[in-house]
This record gives structure tokens, C-alpha cells and sequence, in this order.
């Protein structure tokens, strides 16, 4: 039986927080851009856990309930902000909202 | 732990997660990420951090999934959802391989070997250390400002201006 | 004691410039009363400060500010017995001249800025004779400088004081420069630039060295006391207001390049003390000249005044340090003297041709006699002022080399003919066209023509209570016997000497008096018989045709070329660079989509980079 060191978990967290970057980068739906910074922060999240669960000390999960309050908070204000795009613009789509351009 | 159970919680995660950022509806995305909070849930309970499961499941699932969902219906976005064009993903392959590869260069290179399955962690330690005051007292209560800060402006940016 | 406080002489005058400024507007005479009383009591205290010298005996030198910290650049004063005979000079002629201002200049339109820069003109001139440091010399030498462009153009809207001003600025612009390179040789080299340091120094220094930094110092000397060859500025100078002119012929412009080159006497070497001589011999002979076939009264006594500025340097030159110091302090009462007799001529003539007076002497006769006072002792001849140091002059330089002598001499001779040719011109003979209407001027004017009188009279007998011995104090010793060895030498021939000059000027005079006044030879047949030397004289020997040629063939050629230089390959460089930048900017601003997606992968790609960077060169982490 092969061990599951902390190797795989950070190989584990690589693999999700670049879909959850790709996520980011390619999608055109504002609420599933946020949703691609929840996947990312999670794995940002599982790198934390794996680490002070291997060495034995707990800040590593202080961390990241901390992070996790974090999100949740972006989270809301992300939606808010999506919410006022939304009413400025009529439409989520953010390839369609780029007025700051040349 | 047994490397089964790691794997096939593994592969839970990463595929709702592929399915949150590939599903045409965004209702079904939404759906999945709740799948991929729920196996990370799991992910953190195989690692002996319960506590941070237990968080994981009642902030996210509980709280971020019914923001999306009520986001997701009050803009409307399954309307306007069409598939990503190609010249709209290739900087973002391009971008996300690029830095896979390189967070993959440090963990490939380095030796992991020398770290081991430790410490259980329990909520009472945890509880030992957010509310000690030589230790993490001071940013828990921040924390709980920035959470205050977060919500007022959610709901000034959220909310009807008077003339609108 | 008062001494001390010499640092407030300069400061009055700067004080009047700023007052007058900021509160002269609307004032009586433009302020001219806050100028005349701050000079006033600056006088006051400089002729105190003198007094203490001389009873005491002693210069005084504070220890000065430090400036930027910088070793040897210590700003402080310097009061010795050469500072104090120059402080007389200047404070004194300096307030007789603006005294004498309110009457001249009453009605112009523009007083205010006339007293503000004639104060600022006295204050920088005292700044300069009391510092006791090359650079703070310098910089009050450049006030002086500014002061005296601002004064010169003061008729700015007339095309020819507009241009004599850019003339007088840009002509001893050239000899600052070489004045400011002196100062650096000699700070890279002794590593100080206080001028009494200096003097320690400079016997242990190597020769050739001070040799280029003393010539290079009398180039500034040459530039501003007018020598050639850069005296061209000083004629054109007179588009000016007269008792501008004044100031700056008898106390402060001209004499600041003699005082310079006397203040730092102890450096100069004989090599440059050579150059220095003859360059005053060639001045002296080549102004006078020029003087006698003028027409223009301020023009006469402006070549009269490169003239006797010539003395002044070939004195210096010889090794007669007294003598050149004692000219200098005669020469500005009598010359202060003659360009404000020449104002009141002006003020009641309204011209400057002299052919268009004379017989003024009827009209005018408080004028005309202070011009007779100051043409006499001009002239050398026995017994007022300009006898005594003339005589002092000769003495050192028949001792020192007989060319030279004979140039002198001839100076001499024509000093007396253009100055009495002038003075018969003007004020004797019959009348003139615009003689008619001239009267008397009013009392503000005529009171200091009557102090400068007094003094171009006696200020020579000074000689005789120790005037020598008292300026000799401000040299180092060993320098005071050296001096004195060599005038030694010419003590046998002094008596003959004395009555050579005295015949000199004696045949000036009496050829003057028969040519211009019997009308025994007709001053146009002498014209007629030596026209190509008088072509050559009224063109001022071709200087400024030849500085014209240069730079408007030589120099003008080259900024040509270096137009094209620049327009092509510089501008050509910097305008393909700009036009470069504007392409691949055109191109690179394609990057600001406005999509904040792009950014973000910009920024996730850029990370990754250098991430596997740090790697492969062996890593932060």
C-alpha cells in the first residue's frame, strides 16, 4: 500500500487551483468567475490543512478558517458588485463590460 | 490513510471542479461547486482537521452556494450563458498551464518524504488558539470586522439607489 | 570693534534695493531718498570701519561662515588696508553719484527701478571689496555684473542701450569665465580659495600653475576694468544714464578688475606680471588715442578712462602696487568728477556732440570750473591729484623696462591733449548751437560736483601722510621688500623723470591750446594730413570689426554646421527614438482590452515565468 504523503494533497491542490484558474481567466459569467475564486481559495485551503495536519501544528487550520471567512466575505461583496454591474450594464457577461480600454 | 479513499475523494473534487467551470447552465455549475465544497469537506476530514470541515460545510455550503444561487437568479445569468469562444481561452490555457508548471517544478523538485502523518488535530486546540490572547486572538477579531465591513458594503452596493 | 560689523556695509544697500522694490513705487523720487540715506549711513559706517584701520593699523579678517561644508570655502570679511582704501572710494563716489541722481535723473518715468539697481549696483561692489574669499568674490563680481547690464540697458526701449548692455555683459562674460577657471586652478591646487591662505601658500606653489591661474585671473580683470582686448564694451556703455557711467568708470565696474588683480597681487608671478604690464601699456596708449578724435563728450572721457585704467594695470604690472592703487583712488574723484560735469552739460544741452557746444563756460560757470579742476588733474599736471600718482607711475615703469616707458609717456602726452581739447570744445570758444538755452543746473546737482572737486584736488596729497606705507601693510612682508628693492633702482632718475612728465603734459597742453583755441594750425588740415591714422582711430582700430568678423564669419559658420549636427543626427537620434516608441506603443496598447480577465492572465503568466525561473536558477525556496 502506497502512503499518501503531503505530496499528493499539494499535487491534489496544484491540480484544482489551476482549473479554478482557468476558470477565472476564460469564463465569461461574472457569477462563475467568483465561483472559480471559491475553487481556487479551496485549494489554497487544502495545501494550509495538508501541511499543519503533517507537521502537527495547528495554525495551518487557524489559517484557514481564516481564509474561509475570507471568502466568505468576497463572496458577498462580489455578488454585490456583480449585482451593481448588472444594473449598470444589463448583462453579467464580462467580455461585454470593457469600457476601460484604449 | 488509506490511498484509496484519498483517490477516489481526489477525483470527486477535481472533477466537480472541472464541472463548475465546463457545465453549459450555470444553475448545474453551481450545483457542482457544491459537490467539489462538500468532497473538499472530506478532503480536510481525511486530514484530521473535523473542525475545518465541519466550517467548510456550513460556510460554503451552507452560506456561498445560497449567494451564488440567488445571484445566479437575480442576474439572470443562465439566459445569456453561451460557450467560451476559443480566442477567449487560449490566454487562459496558456496563463493556467504555465503556472501549474511552475508550482509543479517546487513540489516535484523538493523531497516530501520526511513529513508524515502527525498530530490530530481537535476543535478544542483550535479553540485554544483563536481565543488565546498571546496567540490569534487579535486577527479572529478582525476577522469578525472584516466580515461587519464586507456585509455593509454588500449591502450598499447591493441595494437600490433612490432615483434608479 | 566697528570692524566688525562691516558685513552691515553691504547690507544697507542691498536693503535700499529691496525696499525700493517692493515699497518705491508711488514714492517721492521713487525711493530715491530711501536709497540716498541707507548709502548714507552705509558711508557713514565704512568711513568708521576706515578710520579703525587706520588708528589701529591692523586689517581684519573674521572667520566666516562655512558654505556647503566645503573645505577652504568659508564666506566671511576681509578689511585690510587695501579693502578700506577701496571702501572709501566706492562709498563715498557711490553717494555723491546718487545724491547727484536726484537731480539728473528727476521726471525720468522709471526712478524706482534707477535707484533699486543703483543700489544693488553699491551693495554688490562693497560685497566684493570686503570679501575675503575668492568665491564670494566672485559671486558679488557677477552681481556687479548683472547690475551693470541692468544699468547700462536702463533706457532698455532704445535698440542701442538695449544692445550696448548685451555688449557690456557678453564681453566680460569672457573675462569671468576666465576668472572663475583661475579660481579653480587655484583651489585644485592649494586647496583653499580664501585669499590670505592663499598668500601662505602661493610661495610654495608651483610657479607655472599660478602663473596660468594669476593670468587667467587678470583675464577677468581684463574683462571687466575694459583692457584690451575686451575694452570694446566700455564706450558702448554710455548709452546708460551719465551718472551711471559714472559709477561705473570711477568707482565700481572698472576699478573692481584692478582692485581684483591687486587683492591678489602676492600670487601673480613675473611672467604674468609681464603680460600684465604690457597689456596695460597698449590700453593706455592705443585709448587715448582713440580719446582724441572722438566727438562724443561721454565717449572722450570713456577711452579717457580705458586710458588711465591702463595706467592703473601697467602699474600693477611693473610692480608699482602703491602707484596703481593710488591712480585708481585719485582717478575716481577726478573721472567720477568729469562724467557728472559731462551730465550737467548734458542735462542743460540735451545733446552729446561736443561741436554742438561750446562757450559754456559763460552759461555754466560751477560746471565749467569743477571740469577745469578735473581736466587739470587729469591731465598730470602739477599740483593736483593726478599729477602725484602719475608721477609715481612713470617712476616704476622707466625702472622696469623703457619701451614700455615710451608708451606710457605717449599716453601721457595724449591724455592732456584730449582732455583740454575736450575742454576748450566744450566750454570755451563761441557759442554753440545748442548752448543757447543751457543754464546753470540746480544746487542738488552742482553740491557734489563741488565735494568731488575738493577731492580731485587734494586727494593726491594723501601721499604725503603715509598713504604708502599704510596700503603697503596689506601684503605679506617679504612681497614689501622686494617692491621696494626695485622702485629703489629708479630713485636716482626720480627727479628727471618728474620733469619729463611735467613737459609732457606741457606739450599736450600748449599744442591743445594752439590748435584748438589760437587756431594757429587747423585742427581739419592735421585731420586731412594724418587721415588714414584718423580712419583708423575713429574706427576704434578695427576691435569691433574684427570681433564682428569673427563671430559673424568664423562663428557663425561653425554654428551652422553644428545646427545641422544637431537638427539631423541629434534631433534625428531623438525623434527616431520618440517615433519608435509611439509604433511599439500603438501596438502594445492593443494589451488594455479593458477585459480585467486579460489582466489577471497577464499577471497568473508572468508568475509562472518567474517561478520557473527562480527554479532553474536555483530557487528562493
Amino acid at each position: 500500500m502506497i502512503e499518501v504523503t503531503v505530496f499528493y494533497y499539494l499535487v491534489l491542490s496544484v491540480i484544482i487551483f489551476s482549473i479554478g484558474a482557468y476558470g477565472m481567466l476564460s469564463s465569461k459569467n461574472g457569477v462563475r468567475l467568483l465561483m472559480s475564486i471559491e475553487i481556487m481559495l479551496n485549494a489554497v485551503n487544502i495545501n494550509l490543512v495538508a501541511f499543519s495536519s503533517f507537521q502537527g501544528n495547528l495554525t495551518g487550520q487557524v489559517f484557514a478558517a481564516f481564509t474561509i471567512a475570507i471568502a466568505a466575505a468576497e463572496a458577498t461583496v462580489g455578488l454585490a458588485i456583480l449585482l451593481a454591474l448588472y444594473r449598470s450594464f444589463g448583462t453579467v457577461n464580462l467580455r461585454k463590460i470593457s469600457k476601460m480600454r484604449w | 490513510m488509506n490511498i484509496i479513499v484519498f483517490s477516489i475523494i481526489s477525483a470527486i473534487t477535481i472533477l466537480s471542479a472541472i464541472g463548475v467551470i465546463s457545465s453549459q447552465r450555470i444553475m448545474h455549475s453551481v450545483l457542482s461547486l457544491a459537490v467539489m465544497l462538500l468532497s473538499v469537506a472530506a478532503v480536510y476530514a481525511i486530514l484530521n482537521a473535523e473542525f475545518l470541515a465541519v466550517i467548510q460545510v456550513l460556510v460554503y455550503t451552507g452560506g456561498v452556494i445560497v449567494l451564488l444561487l440567488f445571484a445566479t437568479m437575480l442576474t439572470r445569468s443562465d439566459l445569456q450563458l453561451k460557450r467560451e469562444q476559443p480566442s477567449d481561452i487560449k490566454p487562459a490555457v496558456a496563463a493556467a498551464s504555465i503556472f501549474a508548471i511552475g508550482l509543479l517544478f517546487y513540489i516535484v523538485g523538493n523531497n516530501w518524504k520526511s513529513l508524515g502523518p502527525a498530530v490530530v488535530g481537535s476543535v478544542k486546540n483550535i479553540g485554544m488558539l483563536i481565543f488565546n490572547v498571546k496567540k490569534d486572538v487579535i486577527p479572529f477579531e478582525i476577522i469578525s470586522l472584516v466580515l461587519l465591513a464586507a456585509m455593509v458594503g454588500a449591502i450598499f452596493l447591493g441595494r437600490k439607489e433612490a432615483g434608479q | 570693534m566697528i570692524v566688525e560689523y562691516a558685513w552691515i556695509i553691504p547690507l544697507l544697500p542691498a536693503i535700499a534695493f529691496l525696499l525700493i522694490v517692493l515699497f518705491g513705487k508711488g514714492r517721492k523720487e521713487g525711493g530715491g531718498y530711501i536709497a540716498v540715506s541707507l548709502i548714507g549711513t552705509s558711508m557713514i559706517l565704512s568711513l568708521l570701519t576706515i578710520a579703525e584701520v587706520v588708528l589701529t593699523g591692523k586689517g581684519y579678517e573674521s572667520t566666516g561662515i562655512n558654505w556647503l561644508g566645503i573645505k577652504g570655502f568659508q564666506f566671511g570679511l576681509l578689511v585690510d588696508q587695501l579693502s578700506s582704501i577701496m571702501l572709501f572710494v566706492v562709498s563715498v563716489i557711490g553717494f555723491v553719484i546718487i545724491v547727484y541722481s536726484l537731480g539728473y535723473m528727476k521726471g525720468d518715468h522709471d526712478v524706482q527701478r534707477y535707484y533699486a539697481e543703483m543700489s544693488l549696483f553699491i551693495a554688490s561692489m562693497l560685497a566684493l571689496v570686503i570679501s575675503s574669499n575668492l568665491v564670494l568674490f566672485f559671486i558679488a563680481w557677477e552681481f556687479v555684473g548683472l547690475s551693470s547690464y541692468l544699468l547700462i540697458g536702463f533706457w532698455y526701449r532704445k535698440p542701442s542701450a538695449a544692445s550696448a548692455a548685451k555688449k557690456a555683459f557678453l564681453v566680460t562674460r569672457v573675462g569671468d569665465i576666465m576668472l572663475l577657471a583661475g579660481i579653480i586652478i587655484l583651489y585644485i591646487n592649494l586647496g583653499t580659495v580664501n585669499i590670505r591662505e592663499l598668500f601662505v601658500l602661493a610661495p610654495h606653489a608651483n610657479v607655472g600653475m599660478l602663473t596660468l591661474a594669476t593670468l587667467l585671473i587678470f583675464g577677468g580683470a581684463v574683462g571687466k576694468s575694459s583692457q584690451f582686448p575686451l575694452h570694446v564694451w566700455l564706450p558702448d556703455a554710455m548709452e546708460g544714464p551719465t551718472t551711471v557711467s559714472a559709477l561705473i568708470h570711477a568707482a565700481t565696474m572698472v576699478t573692481a578688475g584692478i582692485f581684483l588683480v591687486a587683492r591678489v597681487y602676492p600670487l601673480f608671478t613675473p611672467e604674468s606680471l609681464m603680460v600684465v604690464a604690457w597689456i596695460g601699456g597698449i590700453t593706455a596708449l592705443m585709448a587715448a588715442a582713440m580719446a582724441v578724435v572722438m566727438t562724443d563728450i561721454k565717449r572722450v572721457i570713456a577711452y579717457s578712462t580705458i586710458s588711465h585704467l591702463g595706467f592703473m594695470t601697467v602699474a600693477l604690472g611693473v610692480g608699482g602696487y602703491f602707484a596703481g592703487i593710488f591712480h585708481l583712488f585719485n582717478h575716481s574723484f577726478f573721472k567720477a568728477l568729469l562724467f557728472l560735469c559731462a551730465g550737467a552739460v548734458i542735462h542743460a544741452t540735451h545733446t552729446q556732440d561736443i561741436h554742438d557746444m561750446g562757450g559754456l563756460w559763460k552759461k555754466m560757470p560751477i560746471t565749467g570750473t569743477a571740469f577745469f579742476i578735473g581736466a587739470w588733474s587729469l591731465s598730470g599736471f602739477p599740483p593736483w591729484s593726478g599729477f602725484w600718482s602719475k608721477d609715481v607711475i612713470l617712476d616704476n615703469v622707466y625702472a622696469y623696462n623703457h619701451v614700455l616707458f615710451a608708451i606710457t609717456a605717449g599716453a601721457v602726452i595724449l591724455s592732456a591733449v584730449y582732455i583740454f581739447r575736450l575742454f576748450i570744445i566744450v566750454f570755451m570758444g563761441k557759442e554753440g548751437k545748442a548752448t543757447k538755452h543751457a543754464h546753470e543746473v540746480s544746487r542738488v546737482m552742482t553740491t557734489p560736483l563741488i565735494a568731488l572737486s575738493i577731492g580731485a584736488l587734494f586727494s593726491g596729497f594723501l601721499v604725503f601722510f603715509g598713504l604708502k606705507s599704510f596700503l603697503m601693510k596689506s601684503l605679506p612682508g617679504n612681497l614689501v621688500g622686494a617692491l621696494d628693492k626695485a622702485s629703489a633702482i629708479s630713485a636716482g632718475t626720480h627727479e628727471y623723470i618728474t620733469y619729463f612728465s611735467i613737459s609732457l603734459v606741457a606739450i599736450g597742453i600748449i599744442t591743445v591750446w594752439a590748435v584748438y583755441s589760437l587756431k594757429i594750425v587747423e585742427a581739419r588740415s592735421i585731420r586731412h594730413t594724418f587721415s588714414p591714422i584718423h580712419t583708423i582711430l575713429i574706427n576704434k582700430f578695427y576691435i569691433d570689426h574684427i570681433y564682428l568678423f569673427i563671430s559673424k564669419k568664423i562663428i557663425w559658420n561653425i554654428s551652422v554646421i553644428v545646427d545641422y549636427i544637431d537638427e539631423y543626427f541629434v534631433d534625428g537620434t531623438v525623434n527616431g527614438i520618440g517615433k519608435l516608441s509611439i509604433a511599439f506603443g500603438r501596438k502594445l496598447r492593443k494589451l488594455q482590452t479593458g477585459v480585467v480577465q486579460d489582466y489577471a492572465a497577464w499577471v497568473l503568466f508572468g508568475t509562472g515565468i518567474i517561478l520557473i525561473i527562480f527554479k532553474a536558477k536555483g530557487g528562493m525556496i
